[in-house]
């Protein structure tokens, strides 16, 4: 028996639209099999949708769950249709009046759930949403109100690539109404490539109005070198170890000190699982941009539960090892560079001597580079090498500048806009162009940025950020030296490649867009913290608006600016600010109170 | 209609445990009174059984830390939140409010709420906390005097919240269904032990637990002396560290039946399983107060920066091991990275004290290194610890129970019924010069007191030259309290002093003055008593004024 015609009969009134959608689609996406305890289950090519033994309990303990997230005011937002069993059971225990969605990308999808049971009065009370994702994500973002994603993975599972869709597009709403100053700790590493980064990201996120307290771990970079003087491989390591273990108490002591929004640390910062553990149980956001190739840098697979949010810079394989490990988010977040570094510039003509040249790699001596680089040496065109570690590198001697000295950031930047070819070859431990080449290196926004012209190897995630006109690239090592050739003598397209590039990075690809879209794809997951923030939920105004403000803290509130962010902390230094001589009432005694407890730190160091 | 009275414990299991008779007192002072307790959360379980609530008033302190710590929560929400739960305590008009947590926001908490008399932290009229009794301004002492302290916790907290009383030991009611699950719990087994040893190894601070080691070779060291079993309790934080005892345990040759509990019981449950022990051997911990609570002797292992004249076990019937080095009870903010007191108590002696609790072995003989007591109840009703083995520096013995008898006629206005000291100081000569040279300073000292209060009484204000005198009463002032601080014969007066004199809560510039022309002129006369009984005159290199009446009969 089918129950599909009586559904749609009492559905006719309440959702017309989705009742000739309904009638339109051919359904039959889910395979239907009875559970062990009777009611109809289902698969999609071999896996449960719902669980195989008693999909109502699941369901019930699921809505369970996402019931002690979801907070008053928002809208809940279910990705997932599956046989609705959890919307049901959802909408059940949900609290009056509380609004809840749900995504549907595939309308067969819900068919074949209306198909196999009869839906009670609950159906009439959802909001259907649907369409594309982009349609999707107005419909949502036209709610006014904040958006509570509840994912039922087993059955979201079927469309997980149009729900990351929908919460990109979701997020770029979030970062259009971005105006909230949120307070961000930044942890950078102690060395390596991603301590600019680190730099670059602390910058971008106060361009944007954010507070960012930059844990720096550079400086302990002398004492941690020191640490790999010891022979036997093992005491280097447990020294190192334990000295990075200190670092993470350290950058644990900095947080309970001045205590943020957001724990944004970059690749190789020195947080431990432990620490971070000890972070979540306090309820402090962490998130990490791993800014490294995650085939070579495998430590993720330790930590991947200990943060909320991991952003990294590949796709596909790389999502998925993150999620196999534990990582609750996965998001794909691309390098960048920073304008006000990686800028052109012009240079006097001792600098142009100096650092300039027809052709100019700036880089570490990896393998592959090593192997390469002799066969792009020509008498055609002077070359000049930059950067460490190219001990041995016989057949470079010759063109390998200061003695290959670690080259800065500033003597970069004056090195790309002399150079009228800059090669851009990413690195891999094999010995010609990278096997697995997915994802797109610092360097090559940085040169963009700086309006230099490279050549750089084909990347597989890199035509979803520049065009054709914006980048030239090659597919193999013997490409190269033509085109070099090509380029050193087309002066004018190769100038307007590069600034086509640079404008690209410029409207797209710097550190400020990556820092805006992080934070909207943790505010998209938080809209009652971060995206509250974002929202400017906690203004002075909009606080001092609601319902439940008393008249005595509404009015401290209304002493602020509207616009300015206002959390427990302003409020009570707010109070004290009236001086030694003001005599304190009943309600402020209660502020004060709270803010005591704010203040605690013994649990956390 | 009766009595209703709040109190305030909301940070440990211990404190709960030991406000037992504080209970019983208050129902003395006033038969059928009504009494609410606020606690945290997490601690509600243990308040279920104590005797003598109308009302545990639980709330989630630790998540209101860590909502308003991150921002979980905006503002508004809160305040909002907070606010209904603290407006209906206001409601409900206290006659009292014993608020023993004291920390800042207890005190702010305390006087939001509300009552006619509050004990304990409060709030003054500026914000800052102030304590008014004198039992609980002792409390607040206590850390610069802790080597003299001979006040049991439980004692002030009861003569603090209520008054002096007969002695009334600490109770707690393990629910039935805990004790019928503690007793199945043990009988299982092949073959059942016939008598269990209680093994509280952690503690919710490292500092002030035994080393597992020790634990694991003292408990090994009973072998066949002894033939029960072992039940090791304690939070799930403490698996651990109970691992660790009984794989030292084992390795030592230890062969007892073993259970071990620890993270896999309710606090009701481990009472319970405490109630049904011979003994309990434990750092100075909360379950240790709970086996007190329900009658299970205790071996108190107090190492770290516990104190166990404050904190350890109370009445008859316990022991306490106890290091013998110049820094132990080190301060609570200390941070050590030796901790050799943990290593100055022999495993040998722990094991042969076990067995002697239990009637199977004489008391042990003590070594150097530390020293055993014998917990008892003295002629005040109070509890105390006797000195059972090893030897106490003969002036901080001397003084302990100097101040012991001075502060309790202080502060409760009766004579204390423990025999006076006989004779003097053993340091009577380096205490008669510090005397001779504070006093006069405190004479100066009550005199510019008295001219900064006159010119604050007389306007204009001359401010500069009020500044330019606290000036020189602060140096003053300072010379005062740190030769004052060098001797145990005034240094809890000193410290009394400065206590009092910072919690002015005074609103204008005239009543602080005479405030602190109060307390200058409290410091002078009860130094002048204190004189008259550590360095009777001609001791001191000056002429003391005679004041009826002045020195307590503390010396013989």
């Amino acid at each position: 028996m089918t129950y599909l015609q009586h559904n749609l009969d009492a559905l006719r009134t309440h959702a017309p639209a989705l009742v000739a959608a309904l009638k339109d689609c051919p359904g039959g996406v889910l395979t239907i099999t009875a559970s062990r305890e009777g009611a109809p289950s289902a698969t999609v090519q071999g896996h449960w949708v719902h669980s195989g033994y008693d999909p109502r309990k699941e369901a019930r303990a699921w809505a369970e769950d996402q019931l002690s997230k979801w907070r008053p005011g928002e809208v809940g937002v279910v990705l997932g249709v599956g046989l609705l069993y959890h919307v049901e059971a959802i909408a059940m225990a949900k609290p009056p009046g509380a609004r809840l969605a749900v995504v549907v990308p595939d309308v067969s999808v819900l068919k074949d759930a209306a198909a196999v049971h009869p839906l009670g009065a609950w159906f009439n009370g959802i909001e259907w949403v649907l369409g594309s994702p982009e349609t999707m994500a107005q419909q949502l973002a036209g709610m006014a109100a904040p958006l509570r994603l509840l994912t039922f993975q087993p059955a979201a599972r079927l469309h997980t690539e149009i729900h990351q869709q929908l919460e990109h597009h979701l997020r770029r709403a979030v970062a259009t109404q971005q105006g909230g100053r949120l307070h961000v700790a930044l942890v950078g590493p102690i060395y390596g490539g991603s301590l600019p980064v680190g730099r670059h990201a602390a910058r971008a996120l106060e361009a944007l109005g954010h507070r960012v307290s930059y844990i720096d771990h550079g400086c302990h970079r002398q004492s941690y070198d020191t640490l790999g003087r010891f022979r036997e491989p093992r005491h280097r390591l447990l020294m190192q170890g334990r000295f990075a273990d200190v670092l993470s108490m350290d950058t644990m002591t900095q947080i309970a000190e001045d205590p943020p929004d957001l724990v944004l640390a970059i690749a190789q910062a020195p947080l431990n699982l432990a620490v971070l553990d000890h972070l979540r149980s306090k309820k402090f956001l962490t998130a990490m941009w791993f800014v490294e190739n995650y085939r070579h840098l495998t430590y993720w697979q330790q930590l991947a539960g200990g943060y909320d949010y991991w952003f990294v810079i590949q796709q596909g394989a790389c999502l998925e090892a993150l999620t196999r490990a534990g990582a609750r988010h996965v998001s794909y977040l691309p390098m960048a560079a920073d304008p006000t570094v990686h800028r052109p510039m012009v240079l006097p003509s001792l600098g142009q001597e100096e650092y300039g040249s027809d052709v100019s790699f700036v880089g570490a001596g990896y393998p592959n580079r090593r192997r390469l680089l002799p066969e792009w040496l020509s008498k055609e065109w002077s070359f000049k090498l930059w950067g460490n570690e190219w001990e041995g590198a016989d057949a470079l001697r010759a063109v390998l500048q200061r003695g290959g000295a670690r080259v800065d950031t500033e003597t970069c930047v004056k090195i790309f806009n002399a150079t009228s070819v800059n090669l851009n070859l990413h690195s891999c431990a094999g010995e010609g162009l990278d096997a697995e080449p997915d994802f797109v290196n610092p360097r090559t926004f940085e040169l963009a940025s700086c309006g230099a012209f490279q050549l750089v190897d084909r990347r597989t995630l890199l035509p979803e950020l520049f065009h054709t006109d914006e980048m030239v690239c090659f597919a193999a090592p013997e490409e190269v030296p033509q085109l070099i050739r090509t380029w050193l003598a087309d002066g004018p397209r190769r100038r307007m490649i590069a600034e086509a590039a640079r404008r690209r990075v410029a409207a797209e690809h710097t550190y400020e867009h990556r820092m805006a879209n992080l934070l909207s794809a943790v505010g998209v997951r938080q809209p009652d913290r971060v995206g509250a923030v974002l929202r400017g939920d906690r203004s002075a105004g909009s606080l001092a608006g609601r319902r439940d403000c008393t008249p005595e803290l509404a009015g401290v509130l209304k002493d602020f600016p509207p616009h300015q962010r206002v959390e427990l902390k302003e409020v009570a230094d707010r109070i004290r600010a009236k001086g030694p001589r003001h005599e304190l009432s009943r309600e402020d005694l209660l502020v004060l109170m709270l803010d005591s407890y704010r203040a605690e730190t013994r649990d956390l160091v | 209609m009766s009595r209703q009275v709040l109190i305030i414990n909301v940070t440990r299991m211990g404190d709960l445990v030991q406000m037992g008779t504080l209970l019983t007192r208050l129902q003395e002072e006033w038969p059928g009174a009504a009494v609410d307790l606020v606690v945290d959360r997490q601690f509600a379980a243990v308040a279920t059984m104590l005797p003598g609530l109308r009302e545990i008033l639980a709330f989630d302190f630790h998540r209101l830390i860590d909502d308003s710590r991150a921002c979980v929560q905006d503002v508004v929400a809160l305040h909002h939140q907070v606010r209904v739960w603290a407006h209906a305590l206001h409601e409900r008009r206290y006659d009292r409010i014993v608020n023993l947590t004291f920390n800042r926001p207890s005190a702010l908490l305390a006087d939001y709420v509300g009552a006619p008399d509050i004990r304990g932290a409060r709030t003054a009229w500026d914000g800052g906390t102030v304590v008014d009794h004198p039992w609980l301004r002792y409390f607040t002492d206590i850390h610069q005097i802790r080597r003299i302290n001979r006040f049991n916790l439980v004692d002030v907290y009861a003569m603090g919240g209520s008054g002096p009383g007969s002695f009334a030991p600490l109770r707690i009611a393990p629910p039935a269904e805990a004790l019928d699950w503690a007793g199945r719990m043990l009988a299982v087994g092949e073959p059942p032990a016939r008598e269990w040893i209680a093994v509280q190894a952690g503690a919710s601070d490292g500092m002030k637990a035994w080393r597992p080691q020790h634990f694991g070779l003292a408990l090994a060291r009973l072998g066949i002396r002894w033939g029960g079993g072992l039940l090791f309790i304690g939070g799930p934080s403490e698996q651990q560290t109970v691992g660790a005892v009984i794989q030292a345990y084992r390795a030592a040759g230890g062969r007892h039946v073993i259970k071990n509990t620890a993270g896999q019981t309710s606090v009701p449950q481990a009472a319970a399983l405490l109630s049904l022990c011979r003994v309990l051997l434990t750092n100075d911990t909360g379950p240790m107060h709970l086996a007190v609570a329900v009658g299970t002797p205790v071996i108190d292992l107090s190492v770290g920066h516990v104190d166990f004249q404050e904190t350890g076990p109370y009445g008859a019937g316990h022991w306490v091991l106890h290091p013998d080095l110049d820094c132990a009870p080190c301060g609570f903010e200390q941070v050590c990275s030796h901790q050799a007191c943990k290593d100055r108590i022999p495993a040998d002696t722990v094991a042969d004290l076990l067995l002697h609790v239990m009637e199977k072995a004489p008391r042990p003989t003590v070594g150097p290194g530390f020293r055993l007591y014998r917990s008892a109840v003295d002629e005040d009703q109070l509890g105390t610890f006797q000195l059972a083995g090893g030897s106490e520096s003969p002036v901080l013995a001397w003084y302990a129970a100097f101040w012991r008898r001075y502060w309790y006629h202080a502060f409760t206005g009766r004579p204390s019924g423990i025999a006076p000291l006989a004779g003097e100081p053993p340091d009577r000569e380096a205490a008669s010069t510090h005397i001779g040279a504070v006093l006069p300073l405190l004479e100066s000292l009550c005199r510019r007191a008295e001219g900064i209060l006159r010119m604050t009484t007389r306007p204009p204000l001359a401010i500069r030259e009020i500044h330019s005198l606290l000036r020189d009463q602060q140096a003053e002032r300072e010379r005062a309290v740190h030769l004052a601080m060098e001797t145990w014969a005034l240094r809890p007066l000193a410290a009394a002093f400065l206590r009092q004199l910072h919690q002015d809560n005074a609103d204008a510039l005239d009543r602080m003055a005479r405030h602190h022309a109060e307390t200058y002129a409290w410091w002078l006369r009860e130094t002048q008593a204190v004189a008259r009984c550590v360095a009777p005159a001609g001791a001191v290199r000056r002429r003391l004024p005679i004041v009826a009446d002045s020195c307590h009969p503390v010396a013989g």
